[in-house]
């Protein structure tokens, strides 16, 4: 029991200095790795030859959910994904064991919108088979990315943009920020294939810039020319591939083909 | 317990920076995989990455773990790589199938690279010291299971005789050193490693606290080394009694399988003889004291194996074997021969044949004199292949060969028809099969003397089929002077050689000739001559397949059959399933598929898988070569699944192939019985209705009668087997049967089926090499094994059907009816008539009294009257009884009888028996027909009686 003990010591330390308002991210982390380490002596994860405990059970989410929320406090979004999946053991798995937790459902809107920020969009419906029915609709923080995905997949991109206005939780803003992004790339990669060329100033309205200077910026990160001249951007033709008939294989093969035919037992 | 829904959890972990954390993960996926490999297959490169990691120190864990995903998703090279990476956390001893299959592959791989290394000497191939370390703990694994064979199985395949030694050492030496020898023979494809093995097991069995002679002589004959058989006999003759017994059964053994030129060495081997001995041996053993010289202590029983390994007194006892037992049904050959034409050539070769296969061996030439008009009508080569019949028909007696033939063998200053003298010389060789040092100088003058074509064609096969392997050059230098037709009898002298210089000078000929017919010889002769040679017959193979001439590239397929007769060897049966399907010669393609059943010979269940498909070909003679692979290879087996596959094409539209498919049933069915098969019946029945049939073809019908002749060979007591009865190739029969299906262009060589009939007895002798009386008992019952009932003389009821349709219904009228019919055939027997047989009862009792067991006639008779009764479950058998191949299992010896077999392995054939009450005294059974091979010439040249009548009228 000396390793529960321990863990149970760090873990305060933990949420102390987490939910001060200056909260020392670096030093959270810090505590978090060690905790993680404790927490393989216990049944992390997996049950090991014993039953698991529902206190141990209890720790190893809550030091989970404070990490999760660490991760998009420092920006992290990979150690926020891994937390998610293992958090993901404890709320679905354990469910039976262990009470409901407050944090479940912000957490998972969370991932939901970082899936949709990340356009894995298949994922996202994937993750929303997992919550119960009657949450979708009511539960505020899981209604949330849902409203947002079918925005997206009406393309109304607008009304994404504003949503960032009424986020339920200022986390969800760090993903809203980064989808954007998504939204704009997707917009960017459409009007490549729309227009040969656009005027600096439709492009700023269409990919939500609020400068030119923000779009001649983002031009030459897609590699775009823009003629400063005629305030245009030029989208690269790209239809350079023609489909050459492979003639020779072709002949070649149906020689073969004849040859074996004639072969046939 | 709680179920865990995802390894997603889990997986992450591996992500993280702590080392600590990934090991965690990495056991937890360790214990999880088998249910989660799915989600943990997306993160197998970071396992993988881990692995890869010197630093990482669980990379064996990680390694394990990326195993066994590799092996869920069946990546088992992956899989395997990884699983070498775990090095001890791979555990050989759980038994989950995961490790199974990894062992498995690992075994594979460690054979593909020892075969590799075994291959390519030159280059020091490196094999992966964990992979061997698996496989050595693999063995390990073995002995503590006591699985011995199985790791005698992995030692043999990864060429590892270090590993073979220990474990016969280790278990039950003699059970598995029995069981090596078999696999070695049956499995090891490659000549040289089981070369290795054999001297292995040579060692081996020398070290058992009881020496097994007998398994050493097998193992030296397959090493081809006469030198030591011959030590070996020595060192056993001069031992006591029980050993000069096993002495004798090794050299009988040797006789049976050997070649003449081995056995010649052997002899040569032996101390030498003293001038003489060997004549005075045949004539009578009283002289020896009689020698000059101090004979040797044991010079008696050095004789005596001299004797046995001249190979005369196993062809004696065969011989009376057969005498003794024959059980030919003429009628049924009557029948066939009235219901064809006889004018017609074919009809009348194929009655010929037929009638030199039912007597094969028995001596009893009764049908050619009841039916010496029909013989008369033999012209040119039909009357060369009835004379040569002789020789199929006493095959054997080889001391009265000469006077037999007499009649029909050229003579100086007589000019008689050149086809019965070819044919003659011909069934002088027949006679002398394998065995030709009486014969050969006989045949080499009448070669020389000769320049009618015909006479040296039947010279030239005789001297083949006499000197049969003797790699003599001057036979072949005769052979190769006259070369017309002797390509063939080339090939069989340098049987299985691999003459360089006889290749050569063959492949020359054939080049430069542009006669078919000398090509084709040339080419069979070729493929002879690299009998047995496998893998050094390749570049032969190779440059024969690739020829622009056809008949050589059918050269080239018979020389794989011929090579890699009964070794099953893949890449052989590969290459000519490839040819079976591409060669754009029909020939060459039928050729290709009968070679699949001289390769598959030793293993008939497989045969009918390999075919199946081929004899559904569109090309008739692929349906051909169906047809003959699958009766060369299942030959005697009676093998169901064969049959099924024939019967199809035994109504085939092409006349050939129902030739092909009732000489391959016949083959299959060869004595059996309605019990062993139920196709028996339905065959035989169908061979009659095809030879009845006006509207059948000449082909078919042809089929049907050598059928007929085939299924009731030697007088029912010979079965067709490519193996000896201890598993060897049996030499011979092998090149006889190859020989055989080249009658498609030759009807002759039909004869040289005859090659293959291999006599199904068990013939017991005691010290002095009599035959003494004794029982054994077949657990089985008797009408397993039992001999197919004879033809029934049509019976009452069928006389009265005829009757009525012919006549009034009264019985007197029948009997009158009779009568007549019955005079009027005597006055003229051209009469063409099925319906005239009703009087028939002469045939069947005049062979009656024919040294009947009991037993036999019991069966004979009473099956009928004994029906209600309950059969028994086995049966008394005597001293020179038939005993069926697939009787051989049930055969046991009394535990208090007096004599017991020297060899305890196995039973059949000619066995030395120990007299446990020797001095008691023997009850002996004599020669039955000493007359023949001895001093009363009189009795002998009243019996067969080379008969006047059926000498061929020189005006003819």
């Amino acid at each position: 029991m000396f390793e529960m003990h321990t863990a149970f010591a760090v873990y305060e330390q933990l949420k102390k200095e987490f939910s001060s308002p200056k909260a020392d991210l670096q030093k959270c982390g810090q505590y978090l790795a060690n905790l993680k380490i404790y927490l393989t002596e216990l049944s992390f994860l997996l049950p090991g030859d014993r039953a698991p405990d529902a206190q141990e059970l209890l720790l190893a989410r809550e030091v989970l959910e404070i990490g999760a929320q660490w991760s998009i406090r420092v920006g992290d979004i990979p150690s926020f994904e891994r937390y998610i999946s293992q958090l993901k053991t404890y709320y679905h798995d354990y469910s039976s064991n262990l009470p409901a937790s407050a944090r479940m459902y912000p957490l998972l809107g969370l991932n939901l919108l970082r899936l949709l920020a990340q356009n894995r969009i298949s994922e996202f419906h994937t993750e929303l088979e997992l919550i119960e029915t009657d949450q979708m609709g009511e539960n505020v923080y899981i209604r949330h990315p849902i409203q947002i995905e079918q925005c997206l997949m009406e393309g109304s991109y607008n009304k994404v943009w504003h949503s960032r206005a009424n986020v339920p939780a200022e986390e969800y803003a760090f993903f809203i920020d980064i989808l954007m992004g998504t939204i704009r790339d997707e917009i960017a990669s459409c009007s490549e294939k729309a227009y040969d060329s656009l005027p600096i100033a439709d492009a700023a309205t269409l990919l939500y810039f609020k400068s030119g200077d923000e779009v001649t910026a983002f031009a030459s990160e897609r590699g775009w020319k823009v003629n400063p001249q005629d305030k245009k951007i030029y989208f690269g033709v790209t239809d350079a591939d023609h489909l050459d008939i492979p003639a020779d294989k072709v002949i070649s093969q149906t020689l073969e083909y004849a040859r074996e035919l004639e072969r046939i037992v | 317990m709680v179920a865990l829904t995802s390894a997603a959890g889990v997986i992450s972990l591996l992500d993280e920076t702590e080392d600590e954390l990934k090991v965690y993960a990495l056991k937890k996926l360790d214990g999880i995989v088998d249910q989660f490999w799915a989600e943990i297959s997306d993160a197998v490169s970071k396992i993988e990455i881990l692995y890869e990691d010197e630093q990482f120190r669980y990379r064996e864990l990680a390694a394990l773990v990326a195993s066994k995903v590799y092996y869920h998703l069946g990546e088992f090279d992956e899989s395997l790589t990884f699983a070498l990476g775990a090095g001890k956390l791979f555990d050989l001893n759980a038994k989950s199938e995961y490790v199974e299959t990894i062992i498995a592959k690992c075994i594979d791989k460690y054979i593909a690279q020892r075969v590799e290394q075994h291959d390519n000497t030159a280059e020091a191939l490196t094999i992966d010291r964990r992979l061997e370390d698996i496989v050595q703990r693999m063995f390990q694994r073995c002995y503590d299971d006591g699985e011995y064979k199985q790791a005698i199985g992995i030692a043999l395949e990864t060429n590892r005789l270090d590993v073979l030694e220990e474990t016969v050492l280790k278990g039950d030496a003699q059970a598995l050193l029995s069981y090596l020898l078999d696999a070695a023979m049956t499995i090891v494809q490659n000549l040289h490693f089981r070369n290795e093995v054999l001297r292995l097991l040579v060692k081996l069995y020398r070290n058992l606290p009881e020496p097994d002679y007998i398994s050493i002589s097998q193992c030296l004959l397959h090493l081809n080394d006469p030198a030591a058989c011959g030590d070996l006999l020595q060192t056993l003759a001069n031992n006591d009694e029980t050993h000069k017994l096993i002495a004798y059964q090794i050299a009988f053994d040797l006789e049976e399988n050997a070649t003449q030129d081995f056995l010649q060495k052997v002899v040569a081997a032996l101390p030498a003889a003293a001038e003489g001995t060997q004549d005075s041996m045949e004539t009578d053993e009283e002289k020896q004291p009689l020698l000059k010289e101090e004979p040797l202590p044991n010079a008696e029983c050095f004789n005596k194996i001299r004797h046995i390994l001249s190979g005369e007194l196993s062809i004696r006892l065969y011989l009376e074997f057969l005498v003794r037992n024959n059980h030919t049904d003429l009628l049924i050959l009557k029948n066939s021969k009235d219901a064809l034409e006889s004018r017609n050539s074919v009809y009348h070769s194929a009655i010929t044949f037929a009638n030199a296969f039912m007597s094969a061996g028995t001596t009893s030439d009764e049908f050619l004199r009841q039916n010496l008009e029909w013989l008369s009508r033999a012209t040119n080569w039909t009357k060369f292949s009835a004379t040569a019949a002789l020789g199929v028909i006493h095959k054997g007696q080889l001391a009265q060969g000469m006077a037999l033939l007499a009649p029909y063998l050229p003579k100086e200053g007589v000019s008689g028809s050149s086809y019965s003298e070819g044919g003659a010389l011909f069934a002088m060789g027949l006679i002398h099969t394998n065995h030709g040092t009486g014969v050969i100088e006989y045949l080499r003058n009448a070669l020389k003397n000769t320049q009618t074509e015909v006479v040296q064609h039947g010279a030239a096969l005789g001297l083949g089929v006499a000197g049969m392997a003797t790699a003599n050059d001057e036979i072949y230098e005769d052979l190769k002077n006259v070369l017309g037709g002797a390509g063939l009898a080339m090939g069989l002298v340098m049987l299985g050689t691999a003459s360089s210089r006889a290749i050569e000078e063959m492949l020359q000929y054939a080049h430069e000739t542009q006669h078919e017919k000398i090509i084709r010889g040339l080419a069979i002769g070729i493929s002879m001559i690299m009998y047995g040679r496998e893998e050094e017959a390749d570049a032969l193979i190779e440059q024969l397949g690739t020829d622009k001439d056809p008949i050589l590239r059918y050269g080239g397929i018979y020389t794989v059959a011929m090579a890699y007769s009964g070794t099953g060897n893949n890449k052989a049966i590969r290459r000519l399933l490839h040819v079976a399907v591409s060669d754009v010669n029909d020939d060459v393609r039928r050729a290709a598929v009968t070679a699949l059943g001289f390769l598959l010979f030793r293993t008939p269940k497989q045969v009918p898988r390999v075919v199946q498909l081929l004899s559904e070909s569109y090309n008739p003679h692929v349906r051909y070569g169906a047809t003959l692979a699958l009766g060369i290879s299942c030959a005697g087996t009676g093998l169901k699944e064969a049959l099924d596959l024939l019967e199809p094409m035994t109504k085939d539209t092409v006349d050939y192939v129902r030739q092909g498919a009732l000489i391959a049933s016949a083959m299959i069915l060869v004595q059996q019985n309605d019990v062993t098969s139920s196709k028996v019946t339905p065959t035989r029945k169908q061979f009659e209705s095809i030879i009845g049939d006006k509207h059948e073809d000449a082909m078919a019908k042809f089929g049907a009668v050598l059928g007929q002749g085939i299924i009731d060979a030697g007088g029912r007591n010979v079965t067709i087997s490519l193996q000896s009865l201890s598993g060897h190739a049996n030499m011979s029969a092998i090149v006889g049967m190859a020989v055989f299906t080249q009658f498609w262009y030759w009807y002759p060589l039909t004869h040289f089926l005859s090659l293959a009939f291999t006599p199904t007895a068990i013939i017991g002798l005691n010290k002095d090499l009599k035959i003494p009386k004794f029982d054994f008992i077949s657990n089985a019952k008797p009408s397993l094994f039992a001999y197919p009932p004879p033809t029934k003389p049509p019976t009452e009821e069928k006389v009265e059907k005829v009757a009525t349709a012919v006549l009034s219904t009264t019985a007197k009228a029948i009997a009158r009816a009779k009568k007549i019919d019955q005079q009027r055939r005597e006055s003229s027997k051209g009469l063409e008539a099925m319906d005239t047989d009703e009087k028939e009862p002469e045939t069947p009792t005049a062979k009656e009294p024919e040294g009947k067991d009991k037993e036999e006639k019991k069966e004979e008779g009473q099956p009928e009257k004994k029906k209600k009764k309950k059969e028994d479950n086995s049966e008394v058998l005597e001293n020179m009884a038939r005993v069926v191949p697939a009787q051989v299992k049930y055969i046991k010896f009394k535990e208090d009888s007096r004599y017991v077999p020297v060899k305890k392995a196995s039973v059949g054939g000619i066995m030395l028996m120990q007299d446990r009450r020797s001095g008691e005294q023997e009850e002996i059974i004599e020669l039955k027909d000493l007359s023949l091979s001895g001093a009363a010439t009189a009795e002998e040249e009243a019996e067969p009686g080379p008969p006047e009548p059926f000498e061929y009228p020189a005006d003819d």
